[in-house]
């Protein structure tokens, strides 16, 4: 699938209102600034995921987008463990970072993750006009191409190359770095184009 | 003579424009035959299984596709009788490949 200018404009922009979003909830929780990059939006080849996900352990927080249309793709929470870490710290009140995992750590990277999606989704979806919401959420440590890998598996049985959308969102303070990754199936993409479109070229 | 294949999905149906992103199109007409037309012998051959976790086995959407893709790549070499010398397959968590033709001593 080949995107113009035009489409890929379009995209940036509604990542880049669902992510502000996402990034304002962030924020919120960790009462301090947080950094948003421009979206970037990508048509890359199956064969060409490894050069986009490392083999670093992330902690990621995946979600099926649910609503309209099924199944419309996948949009994961994406956090190294290192960050990931400094957040649950930063949110828990502790400072010791050579530790493991537990399942505290978990849950809250689940809960960050939900609301932040939550809340990109909202965004998104009161933009276009349709229902969208995320499944319940899945949390995986994981190997980053190796969680994505599974995912693919998923949305590319007939398709070759993937859209992908990434925002990486910042807290400096806290030295803290993560991603949200949209994955979504070629027709949600068409409609959620055709939706942008008819918001930037209205009929009288 | 040594050969991998990364295979994401089970079933091409039909499907052969990318061989290697199936089972039943990555191996036996692919990398086996592949391996032939540079010298080497299907009786000579042995197999190593490495993947098919599946970490998300909540979603709704989840078709199951790494253990599709083991019992797929089992099957293939049961036909071409390529024996599978070792595996480790299946469970929650990725794996990294590293890939040589030295066998490991035993």
């Amino acid at each position: 699938m080949e995107l113009n200018d035009q489409q890929l404009d379009m995209l940036k922009e509604m990542g880049n209102i669902g992510a502000s979003h996402a990034a304002t909830s962030l924020s919120q929780m960790l009462m301090s600034e947080i950094e948003m990059t421009v979206p970037e939006v990508a048509v890359i080849d199956i064969s060409q995921v490894n050069k986009y996900f490392g083999e670093d352990v992330s902690a990621m927080v995946v979600f099926e987008i649910q609503g309209e249309i099924q199944p419309a793709g996948y949009i994961v929470y994406h956090v190294p463990r290192s960050s990931a870490i400094r957040l649950t710290n930063t949110m828990l009140g502790s400072t010791d970072e050579d530790r493991e995992f537990n399942e505290l750590d978990e849950s809250a990277i689940i809960e960050i993750g939900n609301i932040m999606i939550s809340h990109f989704l909202d965004a998104t979806a009161e933009l276009l006009g349709v229902v969208m919401l995320p499944s319940p959420p899945m949390m995986t440590i994981d190997m980053a191409l190796a969680a994505f890998e599974n995912i693919l598996a998923q949305v590319a049985g007939d398709i070759n190359e993937i859209i992908l959308f990434s925002t990486e969102l910042k807290s400096k303070n806290n030295d803290i770095s993560s991603t949200i990754i949209m994955l979504p199936e070629e027709q949600t993409l068409r409609q959620i184009l055709g939706l942008l479109n008819n918001l930037i070229n209205p009929e009288i | 003579m040594g050969g991998l294949a990364h295979v994401m999905l089970p079933e091409s149906n039909g499907k052969n424009e990318r061989p290697g992103k199936f089972a039943d199109t990555a191996v036996p007409p692919h990398l086996v035959s592949e391996m032939e037309k540079h010298g080497s012998s299907r009786r000579n051959m042995s197999a190593y299984l490495v993947g098919g976790a599946s970490m998300f086995q909540q979603f709704k959407e989840n078709l199951d596709i790494g253990n599709r893709n083991i019992i797929a790549l089992k099957k293939h070499l049961n036909e071409m009788n390529i024996p599978i010398e070792s595996e480790d397959t299946g469970g929650k968590s990725g794996r990294s490949v590293f890939f040589s033709r030295k066998r490991e001593e035993k």
